[in-house]
């Protein structure tokens, strides 16, 4: 519950506090409130009550009078009080008519509601009046008994008044309130006596019963006035004291005494009467006078009731309001403060601290707010701090360790650093994993690490090494020379396949405050370098080795050495075809069978100056040799067998590379240069390629023969110049549109084919397009169109001559003169040269199909070749 | 023998009133006392089997007459006649050994209702 308490937000615990407050002082304002409206309202209902008392009271004073004067007319039989009786009545009457005229005041309602059955219960006894007036009147009742219902009507009387007014909050009033009913009661009696007095005295005569009922009276009195003395205030007292003696008070208890001693009773009943009813007026006086003062004093009472309510309300009102608005403001500005700070304290958390937090009071909660301020200051300078060094830390990462990252990864050296126990660091470069197929790299002993993979002498090297390494006294050049793995072959297996590495392993102290820290090892794959290396070295060797075949092969004469090529491998087969056929495992013969042919074999070498096959023959033999002085095996011949397979296999090379001299000898028979005949190939092909482009055609040049026919250097600028203008004519002339050809069913690109051959006298150069062919008609209008040949020439020339007409002077077919063609010069050069050379030629045109031409050149010069 | 009353009280019409109601019931008022002095006199020389004690007497209050008279060791019962019925003045005649109390006015009744209880 406390705890629950005391979790509260400081709202509620506000809320906690002033709410039972609040409701506190409403329950007090409530009740003050109502005590005084209370108050207020007993003091004017009593006021009212005391108002109707008063009124009953002089009624009942007035019926008093009235009965002691009935009492006395009844006794004396209407001797005398006759007519004070009628007087009387009319005064009792007239107080009784103001009672009731009091009653009908419009103020008493509530009053009336409160005593309705008592005042009508005191209307009936009032009534009565009527009826025991009338038998007084008639003397039908005794004196006796008037009294007696006198009395009942006042008794009645003085119980509605008591009824009336005793009840009221006031103890002081409470007080005097009793002390007037004593009182009343006292007078009632007071007037009783009168009555009987008056009786008595009439009669000159008291009988027992009646004196009895005199001595209560008069007991009973006094009764009453000792309880006023005792309750009644002082002024009261004072007032009855004062009022109620002399002469006339002193005469009726003379009187009195008189009627108690009961001896003669000669008294006028008149006297009495008068003096008793002075008396008894006397203490209506003083009744009136307490009356009086209960009224005022209720008045009073009503009035400060009313005074008190107001001020009581207004002060509570002002008080509460100026209570209401302090703690509104206070609560208010606290709550603001609190949540001023808690807002703040929020956006720190939420880590925004670039505001300070503004408290304007200079309470706790203000003081608060500085040392929260100051806080926050502090730590945004430590977070300057923080993040000045982060920045620099992250820099210093970025830029150094990133790169050293970036470097370790994308090296291919494996480099790594060596403590003083020769652990392998942390970090490594990632190619270490792949130079040593091995993953577990980091933390290893280097020694342990490197043991499967080299030589345990190797190893031991290493180690003591890498103790110099660590030690300063020794020179770190001097060391390096001791590094046993400078270069060293490894053996890695990955995946269960062995591979062999060439590395490199070099060592570099990294010192720090002037010591040794560590070794740093880079590690470098060497192995394709080395392979290459090596087979570079065994490309030198075979290439020197072909070289002195060549060598020695030139120095032959080709005749002699093509026989012994041809002896040789002849002699080696029948060694190997004898091995084939031995059955009987005769390995012995047949060794020296096979010393017998190479050593023969050897001196042929020698004879002919062949020392290649001569060494190799030498080997062999001292191999045999080296068999011979032992039994001979299967196994051990097939050694020799492949020595004289791979005599045989030079052999073999040899005899290509003499074939390849002999063709190159074919190609070149006289100072022929192959380079010549190659670029004018080279440029009659970008020639065609050229025009074709131009002429939106596309062409395939081929030669055929052109390497076995080697062109004298004479004629390769006019074979050039000639091919050049046939194939211009055919790509412009011949070939047709790519969609003409599609449609005739032709493949797209055209066809172009040079073929040389030659003959002992005679060299034959054949062209050939697969185009449209000569078109003979046009060429006859060309011809005509150009003048060059008349009607008639035509008619009289057979199909050649006309075809021929191309080749003069003039001609041109085509419709505009373009770059390739038209300019009626092109065929005409080919005329021009082939008369120059006395060259000859032949035409062949097969309409829509193809063009030929065969040019025929005479032979320069005679050749001079072996052709076998 | 019937019993002995001694009745006190300064007011002649008291005393006469008590007086013919005890007679009536058939009591010997041996004495009447109209102030304290006489009253302790009369009821050490008489011890009446009853005294009736009005409180408010002119020389002196009944409660010092009850005092004096449990002083004197007379074994009269005694009834306290008192104008008001406040109950402090009851409760204190009743301490100073008062048998029981009236309140006056009262009936003849009412009188012989507390003598006859007082008597038993």
């Amino acid at each position: 519950m406390i705890k629950r308490l005391t979790n509260l937000p400081i709202r509620q615990k506000f809320a906690v506090i002033i709410i039972p407050l609040i409701v506190i002082i409403l329950a007090f304002d409530y009740l003050q409130v109502r005590y005084h409206y209370l108050d207020y309202s007993d003091s004017v209902r009593l006021n009212k009550a005391i108002r109707v008392g008063i009124e009953i009271n002089h009624v009942v004073h007035e019926i008093q009078k009235e009965r002691s004067i009935s009492s006395g007319f009844l006794a004396n039989q209407g001797e005398s009080f006759g007519v004070k009786l009628n007087k009387q009545r009319e005064s009792t009457d007239s107080t009784l008519q103001q009672y009731y005229n009091e009653l009908t005041n419009g103020d008493l309602e509530d009053l009336l509601e409160l005593h309705r059955t008592d005042l009508d219960q005191l209307n009936a006894y009032f009534d009565k009046l009527s009826t025991l007036r009338k038998n007084i009147d008639e003397h039908r009742i005794s004196s006796e008994s008037s009294i007696d219902r006198f009395s009942e009507i006042n008794n009645n009387a003085l119980n509605t008044v008591i009824k009336l007014i005793d009840e009221t909050r006031d103890k002081e009033i409470a007080q005097q309130i009793h002390a007037i009913i004593y009182f009343l009661k006292s007078k009632e009696f007071a007037s009783i006596e009168r009555a009987i007095g008056t009786q008595a005295f009439s009669r000159n005569h008291i009988d027992f019963t009646l004196y009895n009922r005199f001595t209560t009276l008069v007991a009973n009195q006094n009764s009453y006035l000792d309880a006023f003395n005792i309750i009644a205030n002082q002024e009261s007292i004072e007032y009855y004291n004062q009022i109620v003696s002399g002469e006339e008070i002193e005469e009726v208890d003379r009187m009195r005494e008189v009627l108690f001693a009961n001896d003669t009773l000669s008294e006028n009943p008149d006297h009495w009467y008068e003096s008793s009813t002075i008396k008894i007026n006397r203490l209506k006086d003083v009744e009136d006078y307490m009356s009086d003062n209960i009224q005022k004093r209720t008045q009073n009472i009503a009035q400060t009731s009313v005074r008190n309510f107001w001020t009581f309300l207004i002060l509570d009102v002002t008080i509460g309001i100026i209570a209401f608005w302090l703690m509104t403001t206070i609560v208010t500005n606290l709550l603001k403060n609190v949540s001023i700070l808690e807002a703040y304290t929020r956006r720190i958390s939420a880590g925004d601290m670039t505001k300070k937090v503004v408290i304007p009071t200079k309470d706790e909660l203000g003081q608060y707010a500085n040392t929260f301020n100051r806080m926050v200051l502090e730590i945004r300078k430590s977070q300057f701090e923080l993040r000045k060094q982060r920045d620099k830390a992250k820099f210093l990462y970025k830029n150094i360790y990133g790169v050293s990252l970036v470097v370790f990864e994308n090296i291919e050296q494996g480099i790594f650093l060596l403590d003083k126990e020769f652990k392998i660091s942390k970090f490594h470069s990632k190619a270490m994993k792949e130079i040593f197929s091995n993953d577990r790299i980091a933390g290893e002993n280097f020694a342990n690490f490197m043991r499967p993979l080299i030589l345990p002498r190797e190893l031991e090297a290493l180690e003591m090494f890498m103790r110099h390494l660590f030690n300063e006294d020794m020179d770190e050049e001097v060391v390096n020379q001791l590094n046993p793995i400078d270069q060293v072959k490894i053996h890695t297996e990955q995946n269960g396949i062995v591979a062999t590495k060439y590395i490199r392993v070099e060592f570099t102290r990294i010192f720090r405050k002037e010591k040794i820290q560590n070794i740093m090892v880079s590690v470098s794959d060497e192995t394709e370098s080395i392979l290459l290396q090596q087979h570079l070295n065994e490309a030198e060797k075979k290439k020197q080795q072909e070289t002195e075949r060549v060598l020695s092969i030139l120095k032959i004469d080709p005749s002699i050495l093509r026989g012994f090529l041809h002896n040789s491998r002849k002699m080696l087969k029948s060694i190997s075809e004898r091995y084939e056929k031995n059955e009987n495992d005769e390995y012995g013969e047949l060794l020296s069978f096979t010393f017998d042919i190479i050593h023969n074999l050897k001196g042929n070498a020698v004879v002919i100056g062949m020392e290649l096959m001569a060494n190799k023959f030498h080997e062999i033999e001292d191999s045999i040799t080296a068999l011979q002085s032992k039994e001979v095996r299967g196994k051990d011949f097939l050694a020799i067998l492949y020595e004289v397979d791979e005599a045989d296999r030079m052999i073999a090379e040899i005899a290509e590379m003499l074939y390849k001299i002999i063709n190159i000898y074919k190609k070149f028979p006289a100072e022929g240069d192959s380079v010549s005949n190659i670029m004018v190939i080279d440029s009659l092909e970008r020639g065609a390629e050229l025009i074709a482009k131009e002429e939106g055609k596309t062409v395939n040049l081929t030669f055929d023969n052109i390497d076995n026919v080697v062109l004298p250097e004479a004629y390769i600028e006019p074979f050039k110049d000639m091919m050049i203008q046939l194939i211009r004519n055919s790509v412009v002339h011949g070939i047709e549109a790519p969609s003409v050809r599609m449609s005739e069913g032709k493949v797209i690109m055209g066809e172009l084919l040079i073929e040389l051959s030659k003959s002992d006298n005679e060299m034959f150069i054949r062209y050939k397009d697969d185009g449209r062919g000569l078109d003979i008609e046009r060429i006859k209008r060309q011809a005509l169109d150009k003048g060059l040949v008349t009607d008639t020439d035509l008619k009289g020339m057979e199909e050649f001559e006309i075809q021929s007409l191309i080749f003069r002077e003039g001609f041109s077919t085509a419709d505009k003169s373009g770059t390739n063609a038209g300019r009626g010069q092109g065929m005409h050069l080919v005329k021009s040269i082939l008369d120059q050379y006395k060259g000859a030629y032949d035409i062949t045109s097969v309409d829509g199909k193809s063009f030929e031409m065969i040019i025929k050149l005479p032979v320069l010069n005679v050749e001079k070749g072996d052709e076998e | 023998m019937s019993k002995t009353v001694l009745i006190v009280d300064d007011s002649i019409y008291m005393r006469s009133l008590i007086k013919t109601a005890m007679e009536g019931a058939g009591f010997e008022v041996v004495g009447e006392a109209q102030n304290g002095e006489s009253a302790i006199d009369l009821a050490v020389q008489l011890q009446p089997d009853l005294i009736t004690l009005d409180n408010i007497l002119p020389d002196m209050m009944g409660f010092e007459i009850l005092k004096v008279l449990k002083d004197e060791e007379v074994p009269s019962k005694v009834i306290m006649v008192s104008a008001v019925g406040q109950q402090t003045v009851v409760n204190k005649g009743l301490s100073l050994g008062a048998s029981e109390y009236i309140v006056k006015p009262f009936t003849e009744e009412d009188l012989l209702k507390v003598v006859e209880k007082v008597l038993a």
